[in-house]
């Protein structure tokens, strides 16, 4: 009986000291995910914050303790460059200087969003034009929006000539009377290159920012995964999800701000040619490309010329887009096609060449 | 002959299978996307797990200058219903349902979300 009792108080003892060493190890190795997992991502930091009528929203990962505060503090700092709304910004002072052969010195970052909002306009024949500001204030889509008056909104489509705007080795100059000019279709994905300028600096291993629509996707994610952006579907909803490795991503959309006067609903998005609403048979266009004040500016461009002719213009960018057609077409360039996935019901999904 | 395990391994195996059923149980059952976020620029002022809810309930909040903001959760998603701005476009968004889905009220500078796995990195609208 003692010798029974003593085998199994042995057993006993034996089985406690291999859970014990099974414990430890599982405690190491924890340990060790843990680590790796740290030196890998670093922490991550969320911050929202408001600039530019928008929310900005981000979320990193590593770097500087204070690298996402400072990137807000660069998103606003940019915003009262580029914003025609700040008194004094230099876009401000480029507007009152307009047709007095005065030049404005501009900083890096205005003269890099000119600079590319200028590119833009030219390759799409005028599709976006940033000189575009006094017809956009008659409409006033951020106040109080109304459809201009023949006479007036005639007046101040006299005034938007995209040749008039001069840019030279960090000066500009507004030589027609009268124009205003008015970065508000790139300065949301400007704001996103000022975050990631900032990410660069900081030492952040990874970030997604977001300036409204616009979004930033910055470094690798965890395990070389994609990082998925989803799509707005313009009837409510998401239409469908992109998997990029990074870069950035904005979306125009009629749907996106919108009053009705007379029965009729009129949206946002302008085309230079009339100074009223594009229709170019679209409802949302969204782009990827390398910067983003390209794809915030590509993506209203894209809108007014349409499907074929946006597709073209991407092209000659490197960029990508989904254009969502007012007949439930959701067209997709080569690309993207791998990249995207449309999970809403109701569309048809076609190739673009 | 050696048995391949004695009676304390035995326990030890089946704690361990049982903590890990559990654990497993619990990430089945678990909603995706079901917790509603409402912020008031970074300062959270309620985070509500859909699913815990029975049917609809609506939270007033008041954010940027007393502009009053309200918004509605329930167990299949979350809208704000009203909000004290012009443009209304927060309201015009409609039911968020799927996580990573937001809608903002910019005048209030008061955001609605829904967070959960299996959501995106983030929305291009």
């Amino acid at each position: 009986m003692k010798s029974t009792a003593s085998k199994s108080a042995s057993s006993r003892g034996s089985s406690l000291r291999r859970w014990g060493l099974c414990l430890g190890a599982c405690v190491l190795l924890a340990g060790l995910w843990l680590g790796i997992r740290a030196w890998m991502g670093g922490r991550e930091t969320q911050l929202n914050t408001f600039a530019m009528g928008s929310q900005v929203r981000q979320q990193v990962w590593g770097g500087a303790p204070d690298a996402a505060a400072r990137a807000a503090q660069a998103v606003t700092a940019l915003e009262n460059r580029i914003s025609w709304r700040v008194a004094d910004s230099e876009i401000a002072r480029l507007n009152e200087t307009a047709g007095t052969g005065k030049v404005v010195e501009l900083s890096l970052e205005t003269a890099a969003v000119l600079e590319q909002a200028a590119a833009v306009g030219a390759a799409s024949g005028g599709a976006l034009d940033v000189t575009l500001g006094a017809v956009t204030r008659l409409w006033d889509f951020d106040g109080s929006p109304r459809v201009p008056q023949a006479g007036e909104l005639a007046q101040a489509l006299e005034t938007a000539d995209p040749a008039g705007l001069v840019l030279s080795a960090g000066t500009a100059r507004l030589d027609t009377p009268g124009a205003r000019v008015d970065l508000g279709a790139v300065g949301k994905g400007a704001a996103c290159d000022a975050a990631a300028a900032v990410y660069r600096e900081t030492g952040v291993t990874r970030g997604v920012v977001t300036v409204g629509g616009s979004v930033g996707l910055f470094g690798e994610k965890p395990g070389g995964a994609p990082w998925v952006v989803a799509i707005r579907d313009p009837k409510g909803g998401v239409l469908g999800e992109l998997r990029l490795s990074e870069g950035f991503v904005s979306t125009s959309g009629s749907y996106e701000k919108t009053f009705t006067q007379e029965g009729r609903t009129y949206h946002h998005l302008l085309d230079p040619a009339t100074g009223f609403p594009a229709e170019s048979g679209l409802v949302s266009v969204t782009v990827t490309a390398e910067s983003g004040a390209l794809s915030d500016g590509l993506s209203t461009a894209c809108f007014v010329l349409g499907a074929e002719r946006g597709a073209e213009l991407l092209a000659a960018f490197g960029a990508g887009g989904v254009f969502v057609t007012q007949d439930d077409r959701v067209l997709v360039t080569p690309g993207l096609e791998a990249a995207f996935t449309c999970t809403a019901a109701g569309y048809r999904r076609e190739a673009l060449a | 002959m050696r048995r391949l395990f004695s009676r304390w391994d035995a326990v030890g195996i089946l704690a361990v299978l049982a903590v890990a059923g559990a654990l497993f149980l619990r990430t089945l059952s678990a909603p995706k996307g079901a917790v509603a976020v409402v912020e008031w620029g970074d300062r959270v002022l309620l985070r509500q797990e859909l699913s815990a809810l029975s049917g609809e309930t609506e939270y007033r909040f008041a954010g940027e200058e007393g502009r009053r903001v309200t918004v509605v959760l329930s167990p299949q998603g979350a809208r704000i219903s009203a909000a004290e701005c012009p443009d209304q476009v927060c309201v015009g968004t409609g039911e968020l349902t799927r996580a990573g889905e937001a809608a903002v009220c910019l005048p209030s500078r008061i955001s609605l979300r829904l967070e959960g796995a299996g959501g995106p990195d983030a929305v291009t609208f």
